[in-house]
């Protein structure tokens, strides 16, 4: 197991490399650089280029890309060409806020769709599910900039007892933390619960139909129990996989419920970043990004191992047997 | 190997995993600890975030509100009227001739750092700003400047390559360093101003605290400035009525009227006629290369839809750089540009497009509030006139590329300064002969803006400026749209927050109730 995760580990690495490389052409290739950013709209082409021979854009391409790589090795990712940070520390700000709000909205979003999902499967064809299958499509449907400001609006504008923006790390106070999080992971959390219900409740209806239920049933378990025990294990493979990758998305920047919210994560960092060309920021952001992506699906994988018996290591590799 | 791991195994790794994320996260970027009370402490929404912290390279944008006049001082700034210099670094001033100015520099003034500020630091930053490798905009600015001489400690001599009335405007936007400082400037900017930079925090805040020796006594009011982007109009305003920041900058026109009815809030704008929206025609390539088409264009632009629409009111149509109230104002553009779309027709006809049949035009812009409307708008007349029009938005770093290519028959873009000497507003990128971005490159028209830009009798330049206008009005390089106000809102507790004639926000000024 632990070999199989070291090697899952270490193969994300030229994974990871083929990113930064794509991300250096691609952004090379886009119109605009940083210097035209810094220089702006008054700049004359005197002045862009002495902007750009100051920040070493006038180098060939793969020299810049070769001294990206030498400061990557040395465990650099280099200084933000605008604000002269240090990309390491200004992404480590942002993944702060970053990590509590997927943490805090996936688990929302778990504690209601579980129940509502389970329930909704038993009382099939009943008009509880009828009512629970029209709220999660209210949720799919509603975007998180209209929720996010209506909440604000209800909580912070008209009740005020919740800050309508900003972000206190929970070093400062874990009160005013979770103020500052509370109406960011309703909105995402309930967003993200939308379809999570709707895989449980399928995950149980497919479940709830195979033959072992029946016996379970036959042998006199009470309905708690078959579910407890038998059902909800095996329906949440689907689960766990739509959750591995939320998870991989709002860790990459759920930009929208940062933007509305006011929160200095990894989304507006991203975001910031491209549109000032920032290049060392952008490679920054994109492979925490790919990490985010890699590193909960590894962990999806694993799960599977526990979550379904049939499913094994072999060598290298998961295999189903 | 035993490849099974139990659920206490996994749980187990789970939580050293929480642990670990939790420790490795804990590090923030560590601000100075400031105590200030909650009381003294204002709070700021503004559209966006600034670029860079040197004041020397930024493009201006957001940085005016920030970092510009709060941390810097400058040798003299807006007095009674916008073109009239009032004191500020330096305390008075003679010309010796017309190409030598000689100022006194205010006494005991510190830096943030501790440091005396004295004709040294003037000299190093004009020589600073002049540095053809910094690639600063504002180096067109001073470009009139040869040199500086420190005749003593506090006297400093400025030689002008030519006399230049607009220099006291031009030295408005030069925010003075330290020769100490400049090292660092672009991370931690020091200067002489009312606040004190602590932090800046990308996509969250930008952090001031009162400068408590700044050389104006009583100011600032306030302990300490917080200023947060917010780039949606929306978020803004109800951040604003959430109590959650106290000033909110870049109020819509739509917005006006729902925090106007609100009784805890107030509005402020400055008066219209510093800022204005205008269109850059390509004078260059394709069919704008032909002057009727640009009359067209200029004809087909219903700016009094634009005030009343977009601006909703907040704002004056015009189709000249030069507010009526301005000595240098000509009515002829005025007069001459009224929305006529049988006249543009008649053009293009002329031109060779009998009802804009094989004519297309594209229309490049920022994604700007108030200058996407206008395309619009202009699109519109134009479809109307049988001319196909395609708009094409694209964010700053890649519409400026575009811009400078030339990729665009109408480039949008705003400007301000239309108040100040006029040799402002004809040193920018719009107006200035030599690198305006219609690359309208008339020899007779640089002479001529040359000439006003470096005499000093008031009648000679007014009569130059005529001149220029009857220029503008027959060749529309640029079709100026309309002056517009920027629109701010505060809480009433908000004491004495105006804008001055410069469209500059002065927090020192401000004090909570």
């Amino acid at each position: 197991m632990i070999l199989y995760i070291v090697w899952r580990l270490v193969s994300l690495l030229p994974v990871v490399l083929i990113i930064s490389l794509v991300v250096f052409v691609i952004m090379a290739l886009v119109p605009g650089n940083p210097a035209t950013v810094i220089a702006g709209v008054e700049a004359t082409p005197e002045m862009l280029a002495a902007v750009t021979q100051r920040l070493g854009l006038d180098q060939p391409l793969p020299v810049r890309y070769l001294l990206w790589l030498r400061e990557l090795a040395g465990g650099d990712l280099g200084t933000s060409i605008l604000t002269k940070q240090p990309v390491t520390s200004m992404l480590l700000h942002a993944l702060l806020v970053t990590v509590e709000l997927a943490f805090l909205s996936i688990t929302l979003a778990v504690l209601i769709a579980l129940p509502v999902g389970i329930v909704a499967a038993i009382k099939r064809r009943q008009l509880v599910e009828r009512g629970l299958m029209a709220l999660t499509l209210l949720a799919i449907s509603l975007p998180t900039f209209w929720t996010g400001l209506m909440m604000i609006l209800v909580f912070a504008v008209w009740l005020k007892i919740l800050p309508a923006s900003g972000f206190v790390p929970m070093s400062e106070s874990l009160v005013e933390n979770m103020c500052s999080m509370f109406l960011p992971t309703l909105s995402l959390g309930t967003f993200l619960a939308g379809p999570l219900t709707r895989i449980v409740r399928s995950g149980m209806l497919e479940v709830l139909g195979q033959e072992y239920v029946r016996t379970a049933r036959a042998k006199g378990l009470t309905d708690w129990a078959v579910i407890c025990r038998h059902v909800v294990r095996n329906m949440l493979i689907p689960v766990v996989t739509f959750l591995g990758l939320q998870l991989g998305s709002v860790l990459g920047g759920a930009i929208i419920t940062e933007e509305v919210f006011g929160l200095p994560g990894l989304g507006r960092l991203a975001v910031g970043a491209t549109l000032n060309r920032d290049y060392p920021l952008i490679q920054g952001c994109m492979m925490v990004a790919a990490l985010a992506y890699a590193l909960p699906n590894l962990l999806v994988d694993i799960l599977y191992v526990v979550l379904d018996p049939r499913v094994r290591l072999v060598g290298n590799a998961l295999r189903r047997r | 190997m035993n490849p099974k791991i139990t659920r206490r195994d996994f749980l187990g790794v789970l939580a050293t995993a929480a642990a670990a994320t939790t420790t490795a996260a804990a590090p923030t970027i560590a601000a100075p600890a400031v105590a200030v009370k909650p009381s003294t402490r204002l709070r700021i929404a503004i559209q966006g975030e600034i670029k860079v912290l040197d004041p020397h390279i930024t493009t201006l944008e957001y940085y005016y509100y920030t970092v510009k006049t709060s941390v810097f001082d400058r040798l003299v700034q807006v007095g009674k009227s916008a073109a009239e210099a009032g004191p500020m670094l330096a305390t008075k001033w003679t010309y010796t001739d017309d190409k030598t100015l000689v100022m006194d520099l205010r006494q005991g003034v510190k830096f943030h750092d501790g440091t005396d500020f004295t004709a040294n630091d003037v000299k190093f930053t004009i020589d600073r700003v002049k540095t053809p490798q910094l690639g600063s905009q504002f180096a067109a600015y001073i470009k009139n400047i040869n040199s500086v001489d420190v005749v003593n400690r506090h006297r400093i001599k400025i030689n002008l390559a030519a006399p230049t009335p607009a220099i006291l405007n031009f030295l408005y936007y030069i925010d003075i360093i330290s020769e100490k400082s400049a090292g660092n400037i672009a991370k931690q900017p020091i200067g002489t101003g009312p606040f004190k930079f602590v932090e800046w925090v990308p996509n969250d805040h930008i952090r001031l605290v009162k400068n408590p020796h700044y050389w104006r006594s009583g100011a600032p009011t306030v302990g300490e400035v917080i200023i947060r982007p917010f780039s949606d109009a929306e978020t803004r305003v109800t951040n604003l009525e959430a109590g959650q920041v106290d000033v909110m900058g870049g109020v819509s026109g739509k917005d006006v009227q729902r925090l106007q009815s609100n009784k805890n809030m107030q509005l402020v704008a400055c008066p219209p006629e510093v800022t204005y929206a205008t269109l850059q025609i390509n004078t260059r390539d394709g069919a704008t290369k032909d002057k009727r088409v640009r009359q067209a264009i200029s004809y087909a632009m219903d700016r009094k839809s634009y005030v009343r629409d977009v601006l909703y009111g907040y704002g004056k149509e015009t189709s000249g750089p030069f507010p009526p109230n301005h000595w240098a104002y000509d009515p002829i553009l005025d007069q001459t540009y009224q929305y006529n779309l049988e006249k543009a027709k008649a053009l293009l006809s002329e031109a060779g497009y009998p009802s804009g049949k094989g004519l297309a035009l594209t229309i490049l812009t920022e994604p700007d509030y108030l200058l996407v409307p206008a395309a619009t708008i202009l699109q519109s007349s134009l479809t109307e006139l049988g001319v196909q029009v395609n708009i094409e938005q694209k964010e700053a770093a890649a519409w400026v590329d575009a811009a400078n290519a030339g990729q665009f028959s109408i480039n949008m873009n705003t400007y301000g300064a239309a108040s100040l000497d006029p040799g402002v507003p004809f040193g920018q990128n719009n107006l200035n002969p030599a690198t305006n971005r219609s690359f309208y490159r008339d020899p007779t028209y640089a002479d001529l803006v040359n000439k006003a830009s470096s005499t000093n009798d008031q009648a000679v330049r007014k009569q130059l400026y005529s001149q220029i206008q009857k220029m503008l009005a027959d060749d529309v390089p640029v079709a100026v749209i309309a002056f517009y106000s920027d629109i701010w809102a505060a809480s009433q507790k908000v004491k004495n927050f105006h804008i001055d004639p410069m469209d500059w926000v002065h927090w020192d000024q401000v004090s909570l109730g």
